[in-house]
């Protein structure tokens, strides 16, 4: 009765650990650090169907043989309940020994010997696939297999929330047509920019982006169109820029990019190269091939000292409407003088 | 002492639909509904194209019901019928090894092998 209670208790303890992350990463290391407390087992298992990730937590005097064995048998069992042959070369494995508290029952020689083996269901979908493993034949009894359901009901469970929970984060962040980051997102990103850049007296670019002739696309081939060419700017915006850059839409056919650590000459650059890549790239529309162009407008700490974040992006949303008044299809900085508040630069 | 009427095909659903529910009762409470739910449906799926007679198994979280075979079987000869399930009750068990080895299958045969017998039994009458 004791023996059942702790069992009991430790089920408990491993399912909460479970139940307390919303993260995958969290999920899986809860369940793989802890279930060696409850079962006699070698390894644990986990195999993720979406991106093929194999996760094995076994015992620190677990050999590479044994490892490579539970490998091969959660792969074999993901095929199995998929119906999907899966090649080992798929899967990214990756391996954490750390000490499991094994009853030793007599020799072993170090080989996969007895397993159970569950899939991760939610709502009738397959996520994946978890694992016991033992060096001893005939490891596992019913309440074993009763326990590890329980567990495996628990990990699915709390897979589907973190996803649900990521794409409400996702749906919080991104623009749901161009996947590029929204504008309450931009504005929280640029808030802490530019409160670092004052306070570091690090420089700090933004780019203010509007698409040519937009209205035009959409009045000629519909607004279908015009969100084809809103993701077509949006995906080469991202390909133009650097890996600590962010870009968001902004408005309707507005994009705005911030460019921490950047001075004025360097986002000049970038702009200009985002223009070209732009101008090169054509697009299917409707049943014609057409080139679309962007108008930009440049802002700059410290070419200018602006007192809000709001400031910055009137600064370059007043280059932006000069490199429109100028003929469009070109990068216009924010320079102020005491005549005119923004300077054309002509860039191609 | 005349000889015994061979078995119907309702008679012999009546039988494996008690068998299954015995397979649901034993099994459900190692693994619980809904991953036994999930295999059984896996099964069917595997073996359907084999037996389509197997479609008409019904299965949720709730249990297993041959109800609707049951009213769609008054022409299916019971060969017919007593092979499907054979064929059925024999690949669930392979599903059953392949994941708990053989944890569940030892809790189950001391019900299915006499039930099997019987069913052997109605349709060699």
């Amino acid at each position: 009765m004791r023996i059942i209670f702790k069992n009991l208790m430790t089920l408990w303890s491993i399912i909460n650990a479970i139940n307390a992350n919303d993260e995958l990463s969290g999920i899986i290391e809860a369940a793989g650090s802890k279930i060696s407390h409850l079962f006699d087992i070698v390894a644990f298992s986990i195999l993720l169907k979406e991106d093929l990730n194999l996760f094995i937590y076994c015992d620190e005097s677990s050999s590479r043989l044994f490892v490579d064995e539970v490998a091969k048998n959660t792969i074999k069992t993901l095929s199995f309940i998929t119906g999907e042959s899966l090649a080992p070369e798929q899967i990214h494995t990756h391996i954490k020994k750390m000490r499991f508290e094994i009853q030793r029952r007599g020799p072993s020689d170090g080989r996969l010997k007895s397993h159970i083996s569950l899939p991760l269901i939610n709502e009738g979908k397959v996520l994946g696939c978890v694992s016991l493993n033992s060096d001893h034949t005939n490891a596992f009894d019913a309440q074993a297999l009763q326990f590890f359901s329980l567990i495996t009901y628990q990990i699915a469970s709390s897979m589907k929330h973190s996803q649900v929970f990521s794409s409400m984060k996702d749906m919080a962040i991104y623009d749901s047509l161009t996947h590029v980051y929204n504008r309450r997102h931009i504005d929280q990103v640029l808030e802490e920019e530019f409160r670092n850049s004052w306070i570091s007296k690090q420089p700090l670019s933004i780019i203010m982006i509007d698409i040519d002739h937009f209205k035009a696309i959409n009045d000629q081939y519909g607004h279908d169109e015009g969100d084809k060419a809103l993701i077509h700017i949006a995906s080469l915006l991202k390909q133009s820029l650097r890996k600590h850059d962010i870009v968001a839409r902004f408005g309707g056919e507005e994009f705005l990019v911030v460019l921490p650590k950047t001075i004025m000459k360097d986002a000049l650059v970038i702009a200009e190269r985002i223009r070209r890549s732009i101008e090169v790239t054509s697009l299917s529309v409707g049943h014609k091939k057409v080139t679309l162009t962007i108008s930009l407008g440049i802002a700059a700490i410290p070419a200018i000292w602006p007192k809000s974040k709001e400031e910055l992006t009137k600064c370059a949303d007043t280059a932006l409407y000069e490199a429109k008044g100028k003929g469009r299809n070109r990068v216009c900085m924010y320079i102020p003088t005491k005549d005119s508040p923004a300077k054309g630069i002509l860039s191609k | 002492m005349g000889k015994e009427k061979t078995a119907t095909s309702p008679e012999l659903i009546g039988l494996y639909s008690s068998l299954l529910n015995e397979i649901w009762g034993k099994a459900s409470e190692l693994i619980g509904e809904s991953l036994l739910a999930f295999f059984i449906l896996l099964t069917i799926d595997r073996m359907a194209n084999k037996f389509s007679i197997l479609r008409g198994i019904r299965v949720s979280e709730a249990g297993i019901s041959l109800e609707t075979m049951r009213n769609q079987c008054q022409d299916i000869p019971p060969e017919d019928v007593h092979r499907a399930f054979q064929g059925f009750i024999k690949n669930l068990f392979n599903v059953f090894t392949a994941i708990s080895e053989n944890v569940i299958n030892r809790e189950l045969f001391s019900t299915v092998l006499p039930k099997l017998r019987e069913a052997e039994k109605m349709i060699s009458r």
